[in-house]
Order: structure tokens, then C-alpha cells, then sequence
């Protein structure tokens, strides 16, 4: 898997330290930017309540082209759609519990 | 081929037992099958296509279908005369690395408080979780969910995985939602499943506990259950439990369509100590 933008600016910014940056290397950022204003990613929220500060009681996330399973629950990257949203810019369904 | 047959047996499972069955869908009985017939089972099956030939094998008609301790919990949950689904028994066999199965409850599932029939699985080997063992969502034997539209359902909280060593049978109420696991290694996880139906109407007749009222089913303050409303998963576990005893009739009031746990308890309940009628009298 290529990097990600934060990676090539990190790395952008370390070849700046020790001189060694390149217009391509800067231009990859942005050629990174443009792919990632095209993919989608989705990420599936169930939540015990409807309020999006309910506690999350199921996920499921495809991001890059893959599902991404956490282990289980106490793995979880949030604990509410609200923390969810707080975090990145991805597509949110909320499904209310069963009855 | 051996032709359905029914079964008798003493049952096994005490009142609360039965009730945590009713709330959780499923019971995991582990290592109840001798190790010589875990091993016998699986030369077989390695070297027979035909599952449903294991049928006409006593040894494993009477130390699985028939073992003592899977037997008496099916007895006490299915009745006397219990009747064995033969010929139909089926190898989930996996053997690869995969990812998980869809989360689904089996076709033809109905929801309510009936229990007319058991699913059983039976792992002949050890089955770790690197073998991707059945996954069981507790209490979800009461939820309705259209098979299409669980599809993309991935994880749930408070999923249980079924990892257990050779020899475990784990009883299922049949529409509760299980996939299996994903697999992280090769290795041949052979997972027999089967059924038994009822034959007698449901009665109280397992290992009673001494000044039991029903409406201690309503009582109980573990239905830590997230996927549902907890007073709609206490009334649908103490329905199923109030049906097994053969006293559906009694789970609502008399005189309204609440569940009994609200009105009908003369007397501090012997459990627990709960205490409708007072606070019924209190308003």
C-alpha cells in the first residue's frame, strides 16, 4: 500500500531538514490529494440509541478497498457516531437497535 | 439408514439454566464427547463424502446424538420422547484461511416464544479461534432480520465465539443470527450439525428449584442485552421460559395485556426478593 498524504508530507518535510527535496516529491502530494478526494470510504454505525451520542453497538468500515475488522469491541476507534464524525470525513449510517 | 427415532432420558438442566437458555439462544456444552469418538469421528468423515452415513454408526448415534449430557439438556428443553432428525446431519467443513461468513439465521426461521425444535453443532477437534469457529450473537434469537438485509453487518458488540475443544456440542434456538469466524490458518475444522424436534406439549419437568415463582423470569437483572430494548428482551426470555413450562397463558395479566411482572405477584418473590404487589399497592 502506497503512502498516505501525511506520510509523504512527513516526508516531505524531512527531506526539507536535510536538503534533499524535490519538486516531484512535492508534486506527489498532491497527486495523493487528488486520489483521495475519489475514493470512498464507508463506515456503518450501530447505535443502541438514535441520539448520535448513543454508545456504538456495532461497526463495520471499508476503507481502501478493504473491509477493516478490529478484533473485537474494546477495539472499536469509537465510541459514538458523534466521536466518529469528530474525527474524519467519511460517510455515516446510523442503524438504531433492534426492537 | 436408520429411520427417525425418539429418545428418552433424565433431564439435566435446573430452572435457571432453562431461563438463561430462553435469554441467550444457545448453550455450549464443552468436551462432552470421549476423545476416542472425537478421533473415530474424524478418520470418518475424512474418509466417507456422506455425512448422513455417520447415522448408521452406534458408536456415534450413542456418544453423540445421544450423549448423556447433551441428551439431557435436549430433554429438558424439548420434552420427553425428544425426536432425532435423522436423516439429516450436515459437515460444515472449512479448511483454509477466510474471512468471516455473513452474519444470517438459517432459512425458514420464526420468531416467538415457541421451542419446538434444537439446533446442535458439534466440533469433533479442537476448534481455536484460529479455525473460525461459529460466532453467536446472544439473544438475538428474537430479533427479526431479514436475511437480505443483514448483509452488511460485520461486528456486533457482545458477539461470542463457540472456540472449544474436541468433544463440545453447543444447542441453538434455530433462528439465532451466527456466522462462522474468520479463519487465520489452515487446518480442517469439521463442524457437524443437527436437529431435534418436539413430540410432547411443553411442561415443567426438568430440575425444578424449590419456591421458584415463573415470575422470577421477569425479575432477572442480567438481560444485558445492547441490541435490544431491555424490557422487550426480558418480556420475550420470560415468554419463552413461561411457554416451556406450559403456562403461556400466565405471562400476561388477567386483566390487561401486561406482562405479569407488573401486577399479578401475590408475594415477595423467593429469588429475588422482588416485590410487585407492594408496588403495585404503592402505586
Amino acid at each position: 500500500m502506497g503512502r498516505s498524504i501525511q506520510q509523504q508530507v512527513e516526508a516531505c518535510v524531512e527531506a526539507f531538514r536535510q536538503g534533499s527535496l524535490t519538486e516531484a516529491s512535492l508534486m506527489r502530494i498532491g497527486e495523493l490529494a487528488e486520489g483521495s478526494s475519489k475514493r470512498q470510504s464507508l463506515l456503518y454505525l450501530q447505535s443502541k440509541r438514535t441520539s448520535i451520542t448513543s454508545a456504538v453497538i456495532g461497526m463495520s468500515l471499508f476503507k481502501d478497498g478493504q473491509f477493516h475488522d478490529p478484533t473485537g469491541a474494546e477495539d472499536w476507534p469509537y465510541g459514538s457516531v458523534a466521536e466518529a464524525m469528530a474525527e474524519q470525513p467519511v460517510f455515516l449510517i446510523q442503524r438504531m437497535s433492534f426492537l | 439408514m436408520r429411520e427417525m427415532r425418539t429418545h428418552d432420558c433424565e433431564a439435566t438442566l435446573t430452572d435457571s439454566e432453562v431461563m438463561d437458555f430462553c435469554r441467550e439462544g444457545y448453550l455450549v456444552l464443552e468436551a462432552v464427547v470421549p476423545e476416542e469418538i472425537n478421533k473415530r469421528t474424524c478418520e470418518f468423515l475424512l474418509q466417507n463424502e456422506r455425512t448422513e452415513q455417520l447415522l448408521e454408526e452406534d458408536w456415534f448415534v450413542d456418544n453423540v446424538i445421544l450423549n448423556a449430557q447433551a441428551a439431557g439438556a435436549v430433554r429438558s428443553l424439548l420434552g420427553s420422547n425428544f425426536k432425532l432428525t435423522m436423516p439429516f446431519i450436515f459437515n460444515h467443513l472449512a479448511q483454509e484461511p477466510m474471512e468471516p461468513q455473513a452474519w444470517h439465521r438459517d432459512g425458514s426461521s420464526h420468531y416467538g416464544p415457541e421451542l419446538d425444535s434444537l439446533q446442535v453443532f458439534y466440533y469433533p477437534q479442537d476448534t481455536p479461534v484460529e479455525l473460525g469457529p461459529t460466532e453467536v450473537l446472544p439473544g438475538s434469537h428474537f430479533l427479526f432480520g431479514g436475511f437480505s438485509h443483514m448483509d452488511h453487518y460485520r461486528n456486533f458488540k457482545g458477539v461470542v465465539s463457540t472456540a472449544a475443544p474436541a468433544g463440545s456440542i453447543f444447542l441453538t434456538v434455530y433462528p439465532v443470527w451466527h456466522r462462522r469466524g474468520k479463519a487465520t490458518s489452515a487446518g480442517r475444522r469439521n463442524l457437524l450439525k443437527y436437529w431435534y424436534t418436539r413430540t410432547v406439549a411443553p411442561q415443567r419437568d426438568w430440575v425444578t428449584e424449590p419456591g421458584l415463582e415463573l415470575a422470577h423470569a421477569y425479575h432477572r437483572t442480567d438481560f444485558n442485552i445492547d441490541h435490544r430494548e431491555t424490557h422487550r428482551a426480558m418480556d420475550d426470555t420470560a415468554e419463552m421460559f413461561y411457554w416451556l413450562c406450559g403456562e403461556h397463558e400466565k405471562c400476561r395479566a388477567w386483566s390487561n395485556n401486561l406482562p405479569v411482572y407488573y401486577y399479578e405477584s401475590s408475594e415477595s418473590c423467593l429469588q429475588c426478593g422482588h416485590e410487585a404487589a407492594a408496588r403495585k399497592a404503592r402505586g
